[in-house]
Protein backbone atom coordinates (compact mmCIF):
# COMPACT_ATOMS: atom_id res chain seq x y z
CA UNK A 1 0.00 0.00 0.00
CA UNK A 2 2.85 2.34 0.91
CA UNK A 3 4.61 1.62 -2.35
CA UNK A 4 1.40 2.35 -4.25
CA UNK A 5 1.06 5.70 -2.51
CA UNK A 6 4.68 6.62 -3.22
CA UNK A 7 4.34 5.64 -6.87
CA UNK A 8 1.13 7.67 -7.15
CA UNK A 9 2.77 10.70 -5.56
CA UNK A 10 5.89 10.39 -7.71
CA UNK A 11 3.77 10.13 -10.84
CA UNK A 12 1.93 13.26 -9.73
CA UNK A 13 5.22 15.08 -9.20
CA UNK A 14 6.54 14.09 -12.60
CA UNK A 15 3.28 15.17 -14.21
CA UNK A 16 3.42 18.55 -12.52
CA UNK A 17 7.12 19.19 -12.92
CA UNK A 18 7.03 18.08 -16.54
CA UNK A 19 5.01 21.18 -17.17
CA UNK A 20 1.51 20.37 -18.36
CA UNK A 21 1.54 23.90 -19.70
CA UNK A 22 -0.53 25.09 -22.64
CA UNK A 23 1.03 26.58 -25.76
CA UNK A 24 0.26 30.25 -26.28
CA UNK A 25 -1.56 31.09 -29.49
CA UNK A 26 -0.72 34.12 -31.59
CA UNK A 27 -3.31 36.90 -31.22
CA UNK A 28 -5.35 37.54 -34.35
CA UNK A 29 -4.35 40.27 -36.80
CA UNK A 30 -7.38 42.31 -35.72
CA UNK A 31 -6.15 42.67 -32.16
CA UNK A 32 -3.82 45.66 -31.95
CA UNK A 33 -0.39 45.05 -30.51
CA UNK A 34 1.94 47.72 -29.22
CA UNK A 35 4.72 49.44 -31.16
CA UNK A 36 8.08 50.49 -29.76
CA UNK A 37 10.36 53.02 -31.42
CA UNK A 38 13.29 50.66 -31.10
CA UNK A 39 15.01 48.15 -33.38
CA UNK A 40 13.87 44.54 -33.19
CA UNK A 41 17.07 43.30 -31.50
CA UNK A 42 16.61 45.78 -28.64
CA UNK A 43 12.94 44.88 -28.21
CA UNK A 44 13.79 41.18 -28.27
CA UNK A 45 16.17 41.60 -25.31
CA UNK A 46 13.55 43.64 -23.45
CA UNK A 47 10.97 40.90 -24.07
CA UNK A 48 13.29 38.25 -22.61
CA UNK A 49 13.96 40.46 -19.58
CA UNK A 50 10.22 41.11 -19.14
CA UNK A 51 9.36 37.42 -19.14
CA UNK A 52 12.16 36.60 -16.72
CA UNK A 53 11.16 39.46 -14.40
CA UNK A 54 7.68 37.95 -14.18
CA UNK A 55 8.92 34.51 -13.22
CA UNK A 56 8.89 32.85 -16.65
CA UNK A 57 11.58 30.38 -17.62
CA UNK A 58 12.53 30.98 -21.25
CA UNK A 59 11.81 27.94 -23.44
CA UNK A 60 12.24 29.47 -26.89
CA UNK A 61 13.99 32.59 -28.10
CA UNK A 62 13.94 32.49 -31.87
CA UNK A 63 14.43 36.00 -33.17
CA UNK A 64 10.82 37.11 -33.65
CA UNK A 65 9.27 34.73 -31.11
CA UNK A 66 9.99 34.31 -27.41
CA UNK A 67 8.17 31.83 -25.21
CA UNK A 68 8.37 31.11 -21.50
CA UNK A 69 6.55 29.14 -18.82
CA UNK A 70 6.07 29.74 -15.11
CA UNK A 71 6.89 26.78 -12.82
CA UNK A 72 4.00 25.16 -10.95
CA UNK A 73 3.87 25.67 -7.20
CA UNK A 74 1.63 24.00 -4.68
CA UNK A 75 -0.01 26.24 -2.12
CA UNK A 76 -2.17 26.20 0.96
CA UNK A 77 -5.26 26.97 -1.15
CA UNK A 78 -4.75 27.34 -4.90
CA UNK A 79 -1.00 27.43 -5.59
CA UNK A 80 0.27 29.25 -8.65
CA UNK A 81 2.22 28.95 -11.88
CA UNK A 82 1.74 26.82 -14.96
CA UNK A 83 1.06 29.68 -17.35
CA UNK A 84 2.92 30.03 -20.65
CA UNK A 85 3.40 33.28 -22.51
CA UNK A 86 4.42 34.02 -26.06
CA UNK A 87 5.80 37.32 -27.35
CA UNK A 88 5.68 37.90 -31.11
CA UNK A 89 7.80 40.63 -32.68
CA UNK A 90 7.62 42.08 -36.15
CA UNK A 91 9.76 44.81 -37.56
CA UNK A 92 7.66 47.72 -38.85
CA UNK A 93 10.65 49.88 -39.79
CA UNK A 94 14.36 49.88 -38.96
CA UNK A 95 13.62 51.53 -35.63
CA UNK A 96 10.02 50.43 -35.03
CA UNK A 97 8.94 47.04 -33.75
CA UNK A 98 5.42 45.75 -33.21
CA UNK A 99 4.79 43.42 -30.28
CA UNK A 100 1.96 41.04 -29.45
CA UNK A 101 1.73 39.11 -26.20
CA UNK A 102 -0.47 36.18 -25.27
CA UNK A 103 -0.74 34.16 -22.07
CA UNK A 104 -2.04 30.58 -22.06
CA UNK A 105 -3.32 28.88 -18.93
CA UNK A 106 -2.93 25.16 -18.34
CA UNK A 107 -5.66 22.84 -17.08
CA UNK A 108 -3.68 21.91 -13.99
CA UNK A 109 -3.93 24.61 -11.33
CA UNK A 110 -5.93 27.02 -13.51
CA UNK A 111 -7.54 28.60 -10.42
CA UNK A 112 -4.20 30.01 -9.29
CA UNK A 113 -3.20 31.26 -12.73
CA UNK A 114 -3.54 34.68 -14.28
CA UNK A 115 -3.12 36.53 -17.55
CA UNK A 116 0.34 38.13 -17.61
CA UNK A 117 0.00 40.18 -20.82
CA UNK A 118 -0.23 43.55 -19.03
CA UNK A 119 2.66 42.83 -16.68
CA UNK A 120 4.89 41.74 -19.57
CA UNK A 121 4.09 44.88 -21.58
CA UNK A 122 4.61 47.03 -18.46
CA UNK A 123 8.04 45.47 -17.87
CA UNK A 124 8.96 46.10 -21.51
CA UNK A 125 7.71 49.69 -21.20
CA UNK A 126 9.94 50.31 -18.21
CA UNK A 127 13.06 49.15 -20.03
CA UNK A 128 12.23 50.60 -23.47
CA UNK A 129 10.61 53.83 -22.35
CA UNK A 130 6.97 53.27 -23.24
CA UNK A 131 5.12 52.26 -26.38
CA UNK A 132 2.99 54.09 -28.96
CA UNK B 1 -3.68 4.61 6.32
CA UNK B 2 -2.38 7.69 8.16
CA UNK B 3 1.16 6.86 7.07
CA UNK B 4 0.07 6.44 3.47
CA UNK B 5 -1.67 9.79 3.45
CA UNK B 6 1.31 11.38 5.16
CA UNK B 7 3.71 10.02 2.57
CA UNK B 8 1.48 11.19 -0.24
CA UNK B 9 1.27 14.74 1.14
CA UNK B 10 5.01 14.77 1.83
CA UNK B 11 5.78 13.76 -1.75
CA UNK B 12 3.44 16.40 -3.14
CA UNK B 13 4.90 18.94 -0.72
CA UNK B 14 8.37 18.18 -2.02
CA UNK B 15 7.16 19.04 -5.52
CA UNK B 16 7.46 22.61 -4.36
CA UNK B 17 5.60 25.49 -2.83
CA UNK B 18 8.33 27.83 -3.97
CA UNK B 19 10.30 28.44 -7.14
CA UNK B 20 13.60 30.27 -7.55
CA UNK B 21 14.80 31.07 -11.03
CA UNK B 22 18.08 32.81 -11.77
CA UNK B 23 19.62 33.76 -15.06
CA UNK B 24 21.84 36.21 -16.88
CA UNK B 25 22.24 37.56 -20.38
CA UNK B 26 25.03 39.35 -22.13
CA UNK B 27 24.80 43.11 -22.56
CA UNK B 28 27.38 43.30 -25.32
CA UNK B 29 28.32 40.91 -28.06
CA UNK B 30 30.22 38.46 -25.91
CA UNK B 31 30.75 37.49 -22.31
CA UNK B 32 34.10 36.80 -20.64
CA UNK B 33 34.91 33.30 -19.38
CA UNK B 34 32.51 32.19 -16.62
CA UNK B 35 33.90 32.15 -13.09
CA UNK B 36 33.26 29.40 -10.51
CA UNK B 37 29.65 29.63 -9.17
CA UNK B 38 30.90 30.40 -5.66
CA UNK B 39 33.41 33.09 -6.66
CA UNK B 40 33.81 36.33 -4.71
CA UNK B 41 31.63 39.13 -6.07
CA UNK B 42 31.68 42.74 -4.89
CA UNK B 43 28.28 44.36 -4.34
CA UNK B 44 27.74 48.08 -4.98
CA UNK B 45 24.25 48.77 -3.65
CA UNK B 46 24.33 52.54 -3.24
CA UNK B 47 27.20 53.83 -5.31
CA UNK B 48 29.25 53.09 -8.42
CA UNK B 49 32.75 51.63 -8.10
CA UNK B 50 35.63 54.11 -8.10
CA UNK B 51 37.60 51.94 -10.54
CA UNK B 52 37.01 51.79 -14.29
CA UNK B 53 34.53 49.08 -15.26
CA UNK B 54 32.42 47.78 -18.11
CA UNK B 55 28.84 46.51 -17.82
CA UNK B 56 28.79 42.98 -19.20
CA UNK B 57 25.58 41.27 -18.09
CA UNK B 58 21.99 41.68 -16.90
CA UNK B 59 21.27 39.46 -13.91
CA UNK B 60 17.89 38.39 -12.59
CA UNK B 61 16.62 36.29 -9.71
CA UNK B 62 12.91 35.60 -9.24
CA UNK B 63 11.48 33.95 -6.14
CA UNK B 64 7.85 32.93 -5.71
CA UNK B 65 6.42 31.39 -2.57
CA UNK B 66 2.86 30.31 -1.93
CA UNK B 67 0.98 30.32 1.40
CA UNK B 68 1.83 34.03 1.77
CA UNK B 69 5.46 33.32 2.66
CA UNK B 70 7.62 36.40 2.01
CA UNK B 71 11.07 36.66 0.41
CA UNK B 72 13.72 39.32 0.79
CA UNK B 73 17.13 40.44 -0.43
CA UNK B 74 18.92 37.97 1.83
CA UNK B 75 17.10 35.02 0.28
CA UNK B 76 17.91 36.08 -3.29
CA UNK B 77 21.38 37.65 -3.05
CA UNK B 78 23.21 34.29 -3.07
CA UNK B 79 21.63 33.30 -6.38
CA UNK B 80 22.29 36.79 -7.79
CA UNK B 81 26.00 36.48 -6.94
CA UNK B 82 26.07 33.00 -8.49
CA UNK B 83 24.60 34.36 -11.73
CA UNK B 84 27.19 37.17 -11.66
CA UNK B 85 29.97 34.59 -11.36
CA UNK B 86 28.56 32.49 -14.19
CA UNK B 87 28.44 35.57 -16.42
CA UNK B 88 32.09 36.32 -15.61
CA UNK B 89 31.37 39.49 -13.60
CA UNK B 90 33.64 40.85 -10.86
CA UNK B 91 30.90 42.86 -9.19
CA UNK B 92 27.23 43.83 -9.31
CA UNK B 93 25.56 47.24 -9.27
CA UNK B 94 22.24 48.96 -10.16
CA UNK B 95 20.39 46.54 -7.90
CA UNK B 96 16.61 46.73 -8.21
CA UNK B 97 14.06 44.98 -5.99
CA UNK B 98 10.41 44.43 -6.88
CA UNK B 99 7.74 42.79 -4.76
CA UNK B 100 4.27 41.78 -5.87
CA UNK B 101 1.54 39.40 -4.91
CA UNK B 102 -1.21 37.34 -6.54
CA UNK B 103 -3.73 35.38 -4.48
CA UNK B 104 -1.60 33.41 -2.00
CA UNK B 105 1.67 33.79 -3.94
CA UNK B 106 4.25 36.38 -3.03
CA UNK B 107 6.79 37.30 -5.69
CA UNK B 108 10.18 38.86 -5.20
CA UNK B 109 12.35 39.94 -8.12
CA UNK B 110 15.94 41.06 -7.84
CA UNK B 111 17.79 42.39 -10.88
CA UNK B 112 21.21 43.93 -11.28
CA UNK B 113 23.99 44.71 -13.73
CA UNK B 114 27.09 42.54 -13.75
CA UNK B 115 30.31 44.50 -14.27
CA UNK B 116 33.89 43.62 -14.95
CA UNK B 117 36.75 45.86 -13.86
CA UNK B 118 38.88 47.23 -16.65
CA UNK B 119 42.62 47.38 -16.07
CA UNK B 120 44.70 50.39 -17.05
CA UNK B 121 45.60 48.87 -20.40
CA UNK B 122 41.89 48.76 -21.19
CA UNK B 123 41.59 44.97 -21.22
CA UNK B 124 38.67 43.33 -19.42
Amino acid sequence: MKMMAIKFAMAGCVLVLAGCSATPTRPTQKLPGVVYNKPEATVQKAAVDALVANGFVIDKSEGEYIEGARPHKFGAVVGSGGESAGVWLSSVASDKTAVKVSTAKSMLGIVGQKNWDKEIIAAMDSSLGGHQ
Amino acid sequence: MKNTLGLTFLAFGLCGCMATTGNYRSIGNDLPMPRPPDCAVLVFRDHAPDRPYAAISRLNVHIEKTALMPSDYASASGELKKQACLSGADAIMDIEEKKSMYLETRMYNLSATGIRFVDQAGAR
